[in-house]
């Protein structure tokens, strides 16, 4: 099969003893000097990651960009340092990520990407369109909603039956949800079907992408062995599904994104440019980009949720009474007129809502994705005919950051309280524009669905300690433990 | 490589100047064919390979001047080439043209030679003249059209419905590159990256070398001047330093009487000024100066923007203004780093004449200076602040005059303050370090200070002198630019070629 895998990708070794991974690590160089370049290197290299460490904290504890944001809005709202851009306001962050051709991305977060072009990468108006509604038109909505709704509600009562009075939420709950969603949904199997192998795979490609680790770290040589293993692994799967749609009847197939896609394929009178290698570049930029951008949207709620607990107490109410909703609509009789099942369905979309104003606030304090970066090829306007008008300069890099954009005073009236009535229209949690979240229909389902589910327990609260806190991995949390109490819940299924 | 030019006049029999137009016309003057222009047979400017571009003009006759024949092209090469390789591919029609002309010789084409001398004999060269396409010589524009022709016929066929477009611009550049630059042979000469002439290389070192030779003429030549007048009258030629050292302390009286005045409104501040008073009150007295200069300046700047009222005895106190201005400026300059030097000197002697002072009072004073050095910090950050407003007001929007002079005087003004809070800074540092500067140093670097002093005084007293009776050609020669000609011939006349006939070729 054809492909335009990278060859450092698909050449990289794989990992196995220590010993192994030492020549790994070795066989990514790219030259051997000699002792005194291998000490300049160490220490190069060992500069480099302290500003990647700084970086990752700097992403993961808001406290300082929340700071800066703060003193810059009301001084400043576009503030210009040489060639870097910082927006403060929701109009301006909005206008520039509204403006697919005067604000690009590929530049910026092509090295995050090595696996090749993805949605992402696309600089080309007309051909992310193509590409984004190709893509769209395998996604049944309504249908898959519902099938990640049920996935993430099986795995994590499996995962909640099991713990103790205490769970990790991340590596015990939400990072096998988002595994499975991978599996089910996108049809992109573990890895090795190790699934705590796929899950740490997953923190190495987001972080990557986040924040770029270092050529030559551990983070790099980690995320570009994932990068090995999953490549392989899409191509045999893409393999596998081409003979499997040749040899039975597609109803016999999972219905996944892969066979979806495979099936298109197969089916012909497709663009030129649609083929095996597009889906697996698109299969894995959906399982980098979305599955830890999910853990950490779902770890970061949870965390603001539990550390307000009257929010918590309020977001606890709502999610009972949606189970109520959703259990009264399951059980109406068949003799159920028309009004009935309509009004029954309204009250679960209106008990759907109102959790997701609490989930959406809460995250509003510690977004998924606090930054959005874009370059800007060309000198151009922002603002114009507001008295914040300024010219970007061109070769600019602006940070149109969602975090400052959701502390707008204007848009986010007294922006420091935790308020569940805001108009959800007015979040960018997933972007906006032509750009905007493509995942989000999966994001949001399992988000509140995991959400709901840790509502549920009784005597919700932060473990003790530092295991109370996020812990994460470079951009990417890997561990908050929660306790609840186990006694009640059982009383409850009971 | 810049390209040549020639501008040949030639008076022509008043008789003959429609029948010559109308030839021009019919024989010269180049015809659409489609979206190109083709030349006619007896002028093939299109087969001499150095030809940027050429005109013939004709000016009737007025008051002062017969009528005139101009022919004026810019090419490549020697000028003696292109005439002959002119005379080669038009010889023809040149002849007939040129016959009618004064002093034509008579043996016509027969002896080229001669008409060639004739052209060069009355080509008067140009003051100044337009080049399209600076640096390059006509093969290179070739190829170059060339190569923009390949790119775009590459780029019509490549992408068809379907086809994936590359995700970012660098992919899109590199198939272009690929395919319509290094895929051809024709075009691949583009891939060489072009030499650029030392001139562009070394730019900067060139302005910056010439400003320098520009300063040391004009201090020299003022010193030199200076030197001789005070020893004529008896005074010796470094005299001036005293003048100086005196107008210092006549300006510091000046300054010592604003500065009581400022300790009486503001003592808080006062009590906090650790500079030499004999400077502090200089520094007082020239910001004062500095300002009444400034306020003057852009009073004379806004006054009119009128072309017509752009007069020497207005352009003349103006200029006197803007050269004041920056003498003060360096006058200033130099005051604070007497200031510093003071400074230096002052953390000597309390070295030498305190008690070693304990951990705690050593705490005490680091923690004063440092909270101080942020305090100068804030300031800065301020000042940039307010500096960064007052420059983006005019960014999409001019200020009417009024309101432009008063911001860009704002704008001097938070400058300068930036240079003396910054200035207070090092001042607060090195008051505080622990080494000192020895008596040598400090005596060499206040010489040197008075030195730059004695030179600036000079040049600025020759600078004026010079301004006095030669401010005008700069806006003669501007005002000969502003008839929109492409050229400033030498002769007056030749302003008026919109009235003539101009066949035009393009290579």
């Amino acid at each position: 099969m054809s492909t335009n895998v990278p060859e450092s990708i698909v050449e990289g070794p794989h990992r196995g003893s220590s010993a192994t991974a030492t020549s790994t690590r070795r066989g990514w160089r790219a030259t051997d000097g000699g002792a005194l370049t291998r000490f300049l290197d160490k220490i190069s290299l060992a500069l480099k990651m302290v500003r990647y460490r700084f970086s990752s904290y700097i992403f993961c504890h808001l406290w300082f960009l929340k700071l800066v944001f703060t003193l810059l809005r009301p001084a400043r709202p576009i503030a210009i340092f040489g060639k870097l851009v910082i927006l403060t306001k929701m109009k301006d962050v909005r206008e520039v990520l509204g403006r697919f051709d005067d604000f690009t991305l590929g530049e910026v977060i092509e090295p995050g990407m090595p696996w090749g072009a993805f949605l992402m990468t696309v600089d080309w108006n007309e051909q992310h369109a193509r590409e984004r509604e190709l893509l769209q038109s395998v996604v049944k909505r309504d249908i898959d909603q519902q099938i990640i709704k049920k996935v993430v509600a099986e795995e994590c009562r499996e995962r909640i039956t099991a713990a103790n009075g205490r769970i990790d939420m991340v590596a015990e709950l939400a990072e096998p949800v988002v595994i499975r969603i991978a599996s089910d949904y996108f049809g992109v199997s573990p890895l090795k079907n190790d699934k705590r192998r796929m899950a740490r795979a997953t923190r190495n490609l987001a972080g990557i992408i986040m924040v770029n680790p270092p050529v030559g770290s551990k983070p790099w040589i980690d995320s570009r062995d994932d990068m090995v293993a999953l490549t392989q692994q899409l191509l045999e799967q893409i393999a596998a599904a081409r003979s499997a749609i040749h040899a039975s009847p597609q109803t016999l197939l999972p219905d996944s994104l892969l066979t979806r896609l495979s099936v298109l394929l197969q089916a012909g009178n497709t663009p030129k440019w649609f083929d095996e290698d597009w889906i697996r570049r698109y299969l894995t930029g959906l399982v980098a980009t979305g599955l830890a951008t999910v853990v950490r949207g779902t770890a970061q709620t949870v965390d603001q949720l539990v550390a307000r607990p009257d929010a918590l107490k309020e977001a606890q109410l709502l999610a009972a009474a949606l189970d109520h909703a959703e259990a009264y609509e399951k059980n109406l009789p068949g003799g159920a007129s028309d009004i009935e099942r309509r009004s029954a369905a309204e009250r679960v979309a209106r008990s759907r809502d109102a959790l997701s104003h609490y989930i959406y606030e809460a995250l509003r304090f510690r977004p998924m994705l606090p930054l959005l970066v874009r370059d800007c090829p060309r000198e151009t306007i922002i603002a114009n005919g507001t008295r914040r008008v300024r010219v970007m300069p061109s070769g600019a890099r602006i940070l149109a950051a969602p975090l400052a954009a959701m502390f707008d005073p204007e848009v986010f009236p007294q922006p420091w309280r935790f308020d569940s009535q805001r108009p959800l229209k007015n979040y960018i949690h997933f972007g906006d524009g032509e750009r905007r979240c493509f995942g989000r229909y999966v994001a949001e389902s399992a988000l509140l669905e995991m959400v709901r589910a840790l509502l549920r327990l009784p005597g919700l609260a932060r473990a003790p300690g530092a295991d109370g806190r996020i812990r994460y991995q470079g951009p990417a949390p890997y561990s908050l433990v929660l306790t609840f109490n186990k006694q009640t819940v059982g009383a409850q299924e009971r | 490589m810049n390209p040549n030019y020639t501008t040949i006049i030639t008076p022509l029999d008043p008789g003959r100047v429609d029948a010559c137009r109308q030839y021009l016309r019919d024989n010269a003057e180049p015809r659409p064919v489609g979206d190109l222009i083709e030349c006619r047979p007896l002028f093939r400017f299109d087969k001499i390979a150095s030809l940027h571009f050429c005109s013939f003009v004709i000016l009737d006759a007025d008051g002062e001047f017969t009528p005139s024949l101009v022919f004026e092209a810019t090419f490549d090469g020697p000028r003696e080439d292109f005439l002959g390789e002119l005379l080669d591919v038009a010889s023809e029609g040149m002849h007939e043209v040129y016959r009618h002309c004064a002093d034509y010789p008579f043996s016509g084409r027969a002896a080229p030679q001669l008409v060639k001398e004739y052209l060069v004999r009355h080509d008067v060269g140009a003051n100044t003249f337009f080049c399209g396409s600076p640096g390059r010589s006509v093969a290179q524009i070739r190829g170059e059209n060339l190569v923009r022709d390949e790119i775009l016929t590459f780029l019509s066929n490549r992408w068809q419905p379907g086809d994936a477009i590359p995700a970012r611009s660098a992919g899109f550049l590199d198939e272009v590159r690929r395919h319509a630059v290094r895929g051809q042979d024709d075009s691949r000469w583009a891939e060489q990256v072009a030499p650029i002439p030392w001139e562009v290389r070394q730019r900067s070192a060139i302005v910056a070398a010439a400003a320098i030779a520009a300063f040391v003429v004009v201090c020299g030549t003022g010193i030199a001047v200076g030197a001789l007048v005070n020893t004529l009258f008896g005074s010796g030629p470094l005299n001036l330093h005293g003048h100086i050292v005196g107008a210092f302390a006549h300006v510091s009286r000046i300054g010592a009487g604003v500065s009581s005045s400022l300790a009486s409104w503001f003592p808080w501040i006062a009590s906090h000024i650790t500079v030499e008073p004999a400077i502090l009150h200089i520094l007082i007295a020239l910001t004062g100066v500095w300002l009444i200069v400034r306020i003057f300046e852009l009073f004379l700047t806004g006054w009119t923007k009128n072309p017509h009222d752009q007069l020497f005895i207005n352009r003349f106190p103006l200029q006197i203004a803007v050269i004041v201005r920056y003498v003060l400026i360096v006058f200033l300059i130099g005051s604070v780093a007497l200031a510093v030097i003071s400074g230096m000197t002052a953390a000597r002697s309390a070295g030498v004449e305190a008690n070693q002072p304990g951990i705690g009072a050593s705490l005490a004073m680091a923690a004063s200076t440092i909270w101080r050095l942020i305090l100068v910090c804030l300031c800065l950050v301020v000042l940039n602040y307010w500096a960064t407003s007052l420059k983006l007001a005019v960014q999409l929007r001019p200020y009417d005059t009024v309101r432009e002079n008063v911001r860009r005087l704002l704008l001097d003004i938070d400058r300068f303050a930036m240079v003396v809070v910054a200035a207070i800074g090092v001042l607060l540092i090195v008051r505080h370090m622990p080494f000192t500067v020895s008596s040598q140093i400090e005596a060499i670097a206040r010489s040197a200070v008075f030195a730059v002093f004695v030179i600036v005084t000079y040049g600025t007293h020759w600078h004026s002198d010079l301004l006095c009776p030669r401010a005008h050609p700069f806006w003669d020669h501007t005002n000969a630019g502003d008839q929109g000609h492409a050229k400033s011939f030498g002769a007056r006349r030749t302003h008026r070629t919109g009235s003539g006939e101009r066949p035009k070729v393009r290579a």
